[in-house]
């Protein structure tokens, strides 16, 4: 169990800067958004976030373990680029939906999109995204041939990659100028556009 | 017609030697023993401390700044694709600054990878990145109206039109645009281990073999391609007289607007001398000049230092100045001598200038009268 754990903790804390990098790209945008000037705000937006991809990871690494490597493509490659889709579909909306936000049809949406708490969902969908750390996880996920140890090591593979993302929460304090609020919805507009043909794709290739 | 006053000659003529002397002695540095080379090196030399001459003498500077950007970029263009219109050999360009902008994190882990993997000697910080850095501190922004390939094909289109067709108005949003996509390209860049900007937004690139083997990605690569091509670096110049592509897609535009900010040399507008005639505003090619509630023009740090405002002020209410909004430096005040922060920077642009030309376009001269 312990060398699963630090094995988990090491490939996360290892790969974690690219891992975060793809995280950061969906979070990032958002951040320079919505965050707020006290560092409670930020810190829940975080923690949303990271329960999104928390939820995300043990989902995937439990099913992962229990159907093994029979639907290996359906899982590592469809349905991780199904995901990136809805996530990069998510961002997009919600991008969409600020920059006109100034208009009365825009306005209920905004709210609703904000009531929805988006960092999680946007945690959940970009969690599951078919990044080189993720997949070499996996691999060694099925090499375990249990499900508790499988889902021991992504909860600290988790954890592992995490750690990359404290700087986030200083990030947020950049929107205090509401020029970095438009830069913000702009990268998130580029990136969800990035992501939704990289999904497609993917998808098409499969 | 204007008398030629001695003073301002003899000055023109001893800021010019003072260039074609620095530039001499990189010459005979850079060309070593290759005799032609060093010559061809010479004549850029002199073509450039020529155009100093003209720019100190009339004080005219975007006007001969122009014509040495467009022969720069025209030059650049020739070693870049000039192995496709003759029969020689294809060559590498020296440097692409733009690709630089948007792998500069991939260009920071390589350099990190270099010094912990003990290979101190490809520390690329020593070279490229060092010079990218005396530019920075020197000219800043300057760099982009002055030596940038891009900006001189952007520019020489703009050139075409006496008036423009169209009067172009970019909000503030769209003008930071650049900024948004350098901060995409340096994470995507980042991720991918790939120039990204190269592969999808580079115009250079629709005939060169940076294509993808995935039809349907090669497709959307051309679109794109030729979009930015045509639209932005062709068409929209040709009908704003404005600079589109530097001023709305360039990611390294963004950064130096950033890092120009180094440079102790501001372009500045003097509330008391400025009448809002708005010339300035019309002219500005990167659409650098904020109008505040059309009560005062400010300058923004878009500004390439291209001086076409300067040259257009009627009231002289535009200057280059350092810091502290210093004008002229003293050298010896029983004499009366005076340089001029502006002339300062026009004698640092054009250095750079000629040192980073110097290392191209005298190889193509050569190139093209088949001496290499």
């Amino acid at each position: 169990m312990i060398q699963v754990i630090t094995e988990g903790l090491m490939l996360g804390l290892s790969t974690g800067a690219y891992c975060v990098g793809v995280c950061m790209v969906f979070f990032m945008p958002y951040l320079l958004i919505e965050g707020k000037q006290n560092i409670h705000e930020n810190l829940k937006n975080i923690l949303l976030f990271l329960s999104g991809r928390f939820i995300a990871y043990i989902a995937f690494a439990w099913v992962m373990a229990v159907v093994g490597t029979t639907y290996r493509e359906l899982f590592t490659v469809r349905f991780s680029h199904a995901s990136l889709i809805v996530a990069s579909l998510l961002m997009l909306g919600y991008a969409f939906i600020h920059n006109f936000s100034d208009s009365k049809s825009c306005m209920p949406y905004l709210h609703k999109l904000r009531f929805m708490r988006i960092p999680f969902f946007l945690g959940l969908f970009s969690g599951l995204n078919p990044c080189m750390p993720f997949l070499v996880g996996v691999a060694r996920l099925w090499t375990l041939q249990s499900v508790v140890l499988g889902v021991v090591l992504f909860i600290a593979f988790f954890f592992g990659t995490s750690v990359y993302m404290i700087p986030l929460l200083f990030v947020a304090y950049l929107n205090r100028i509401e020029r970095v609020r438009q830069i913000g919805v702009i990268v998130a507009i580029l990136s969800g556009l990035w992501f939704l043909v990289i999904g497609i794709s993917g998808l098409i290739n499969f | 017609m204007e008398k030629i006053s001695k003073k301002s000659f003899y000055s023109s003529v001893v800021g010019a030697s003072v260039l074609f002397f620095f530039l001499l002695i990189f010459s005979f540095i850079s060309a070593k023993d290759n005799i032609p080379l060093l010559y061809a090196k010479l004549f850029w030399a002199l073509v450039v401390s020529y155009l100093g001459f003209c720019i100190y003498r009339s004080q005219n500077i975007s006007k001969y700044r122009s014509i040495l950007f467009i022969l720069i970029a025209f030059f650049f263009f020739l070693e870049f694709k000039f192995f496709r219109f003759a029969s020689v050999a294809e060559t590498i360009p020296p440097y692409c600054h733009i690709a630089q902008a948007s792998t500069l994190l991939n260009f920071i882990y390589n350099q990190f990878l270099a010094i912990t993997g003990g290979h101190w000697e490809i520390w690329g910080a020593l070279s490229l990145g060092f010079l990218w850095l005396i530019i920075m501190f020197t000219i800043g922004q300057g760099i982009c109206s002055w030596v940038c390939f891009y900006g001189g094909i952007d520019e020489a289109c703009s050139k075409i039109r006496k008036k423009p067709l169209l009067k172009l108005r970019v909000t503030k949003k769209w003008r930071d645009f650049p900024i948004a996509l350098l901060i995409f390209l340096l994470i995507m860049s980042f991720l991918q281990g790939l120039p990204v900007f190269c592969n999808w937004f580079c115009p250079l690139k629709l005939t060169t073999s940076f294509w993808d083997t995935v039809p349907v990605i090669r497709i959307a690569q051309m679109i794109l391609f030729s979009l930015l091509l045509g639209v932005f670096l062709v068409i929209l110049p040709v009908i704003t007289k404005k600079r589109t592509f530097c001023s709305l897609i360039c990611p390294f535009g963004a950064l130096v607007s950033i890092c120009g900010r180094l440079s102790p040399y501001r372009v500045t507008i003097c509330k008391e001398k400025c009448t809002l005639c708005k010339k300035c505003l019309e002219v500005c090619p990167v659409f650098a000049i904020e109008d505040h509630d059309l009560k005062e023009y400010k300058i923004s740090s878009y500004c390439n230092r291209c001086c076409k405002c300067l040259d257009v002020c009627p009231t002289k209410a535009i200057k280059i100045t350092v810091l502290n909004n210093l004008e002229t430096i003293s050298l010896g005040k029983q004499r009366g001598w005076q340089i001029e922060i502006k002339n300062l920077f026009i004698f640092l642009s054009l250095l750079i200038a000629g040192v980073v030309s110097g290392t191209f376009v005298p190889l193509v001269i050569l190139q093209v009268m088949g001496g290499q």
